[in-house]
């Protein structure tokens, strides 16, 4: 298994925008010891590569997909009212330029 | 030279009545913040319900792209923070997409090449961004609107390629009359993977997202391969990155190297239990896949004998090519049928800016049409003159020649009759009759349609009066 050092912390914690203390990047390591021992202990278990991992407990019969019936639930002065700002209905925020999907 | 690799990635907003996961309007309107439930504002507590129609068209288009489809409805988290995505993620799939491992066979110049499919995978849109000076403006009525994103492997070896693969998607999603065409590559976009070889090795992948246009793809392709041409004989490496396209000057700008690659988290969308999916679901969805525009241009081509410029006239709106094939389906010769979809029924659609649902014919009517001539009740010059009327005021052939009293006199009798009369009428010209001046015979034919206003069969009135005016002169 892969090891996780204070390095790998740090770029999660950038990556994750959390600003951590350096005691706390310490504490992380050390923690992430004993869970990567678990997770090696775990891994110790006969044929358990070929165990499928579980998502759900099981599946739901009585789960279903919506039908596609439209109903407008918000009115715009509601969708906009916790909106510090609005200008013609839409919301205004610090410029943001980039992004991607 | 250079061995080009590409690779696409294509989104596609579905067309619906409500959004993927929210019962709030998939509709176009001017109203921003209009169309909203609240879940497309990621309000706490909220629960997303998959929409079932909007599930159905994505698994059609897996299926029409020959892939294989899940067990299971199931989504995942894409984790990243941006204004434009409220939840702070955005409900797509990655453990068990719609579709993977499928194929499209594209016509590349008369040459059938298959684009390999990676995967298609439904997900929601994001909010629409609109950017001032020095404030950006949010609309969240894109939010959680159905997109589908299809990933071709990189097994693309050119421009055209590329080019032809794009429109032959563009016209399956509308043959299978899941969304607009506009709607293909508009937004969201295409995504271009290029890379140059030399010798079998693989080169180095760029990417370039979110390129606008078709069109935009193919220039961003010429100036990846002639940017990495350049720095590989330099004797350089490319560097794995992603880079943006700019449409203004056609260059393609860095954005980020690999590592910084951005890592999303995905993880099961733990909100959505998954549903299975049964094989009537598969086998209902399959029934409505209609023959895609490749296959009726082969058909066309193979088993009606039409050539290829006709057959890509008739396939390219579906509409069109059903209008044909209903056509042929009633009896009508295909040939003929071909000449008159491609000829005056297009020709008439074209020059009044109008779609064929728009017309009165039907094309059990331009099969009585055809029958009409070919049993020469009409000429083919008279046929022209019913089509018109057919167009103009949506009734039948059959009725249209009987008010315009255009039946053609067939009877041997009735037309011999007219002719002996002409010749009588024209003694003079019939007696300096020689069969090898054709301009005397086309006289003759003139004076009897004259007398008959244009209603004796031609080939007829020619026959009678070469036996007539061959005896006349004896």
């Amino acid at each position: 298994m892969q090891k996780i050092t204070k390095e790998n912390i740090q770029d999660y914690a950038l990556k994750l925008m959390f600003k951590m203390k350096d005691e706390e990047f310490d504490s992380f390591e050390k923690e992430f010891v004993t869970i990567l021992k678990h997770m090696d202990l775990i891994g110790e278990i006969d044929g358990i590569e070929k165990v499928e991992p579980m998502i759900f407990p099981f599946i739901n019969k009585d789960a279903k997909l919506r039908k596609d019936v439209a109903t407008s639930t918000l009115t715009t002065e509601d969708a906009v009212k916790n909106a510090h700002e609005t200008i013609y209905d839409e919301i205004k925020v610090p410029k943001v330029v980039g992004g991607e999907q | 030279m250079y061995k080009v690799t590409i690779g696409l990635e294509v989104h596609c907003e579905l067309d619906s009545n409500s959004k993927v996961f929210s019962p709030s309007i998939n509709g176009y309107t001017e109203n921003p913040n209009s169309h909203l439930a609240y879940q497309d504002l990621g309000f706490p507590g909220i629960l997303p319900i998959a929409n079932e129609e909007a599930w159905k068209r994505a698994l059609k288009v897996s299926m029409a792209m020959n892939c294989t489809t899940p067990d299971v409805v199931l989504f995942d988290r894409k984790n990243y923070y941006y204004p434009d995505l409220p939840k702070g993620y955005q409900i797509t799939q990655m453990t068990k997409p719609v579709g993977i491992n499928g194929y499209v066979d594209i016509d590349v110049n008369g040459e059938i090449k298959k684009v390999l499919i990676h995967d298609t995978h439904l997900e929601e849109d994001t909010a629409s961004l609109d950017h001032y000076d020095t404030y950006s403006l949010i609309d969240y009525n894109r939010a959680c609107v159905p997109l589908l994103e299809t990933v071709t492997e990189p097994c693309l070896h050119s421009k055209e390629e590329a080019l032809t693969f794009l429109e032959t998607y563009r016209s399956l999603i509308v043959y299978c009359g899941v969304s607009e065409a506009s709607s293909v590559g508009g937004q969201g976009g295409c995504g271009v993977g290029v890379s140059l070889s030399v010798a079998g090795e693989l080169g180095t992948k760029v990417e370039m997202k979110n390129i606008n246009s078709f069109y935009n793809v193919g220039r961003a392709i010429d100036y990846e391969i002639e940017r990495q041409t350049e720095i590989l004989q330099r004797g350089e490496k490319v560097e794995q990155e992603t880079r943006r396209f700019d449409d203004e000057t056609g260059e393609t700008f860095k954005m980020r190297d690999k590592a910084d690659a951005v890592d999303y988290k995905y993880f099961i969308e733990p909100n959505i239990p998954p549903i299975k999916v049964t094989d009537e679901m598969l086998d209902e969805i399959r029934k409505t896949i209609p023959m895609l525009q490749l296959e009726r241009k082969q058909k066309y081509m193979n088993d009606f004998g039409l050539s290829e410029y006709d057959s890509e006239v008739l396939v390219k709106v579906k509409e069109n090519s059903d209008f044909f094939q209903e056509c042929v389906d009633k009896g009508a010769d295909p040939k003929k049928a071909c000449n008159w979809v491609t000829g005056m029924l297009m020709g008439y659609l074209n020059e009044n800016e109008i779609k064929i649902e728009d017309i009165p014919v039907k094309p059990i009517m331009i099969k009585e049409l055809i029958d009409l001539v070919d049993n020469k009740t009409i000429s083919s010059k008279q046929a022209k003159e019913v089509f018109e009327c057919m167009i103009e005021e949506g009734k039948e052939p059959n009725v249209i020649v009987k008010e315009k009293g255009m039946m053609q006199i067939t009877d041997d009798a009735a037309i011999h009759d007219v002719v002996m009369e002409v010749l009588k009428e024209n003694d003079e010209q019939a007696k300096e009759y020689n069969p090898e001046k054709t301009r005397m015979i086309d006289f003759f034919v003139g004076q009897v349609m004259k007398k008959t206003r244009g209603k004796a069969n031609p080939a007829k009135t020619m026959e009678i009066l070469r036996e007539e005016l061959a005896k006349y002169n004896k």
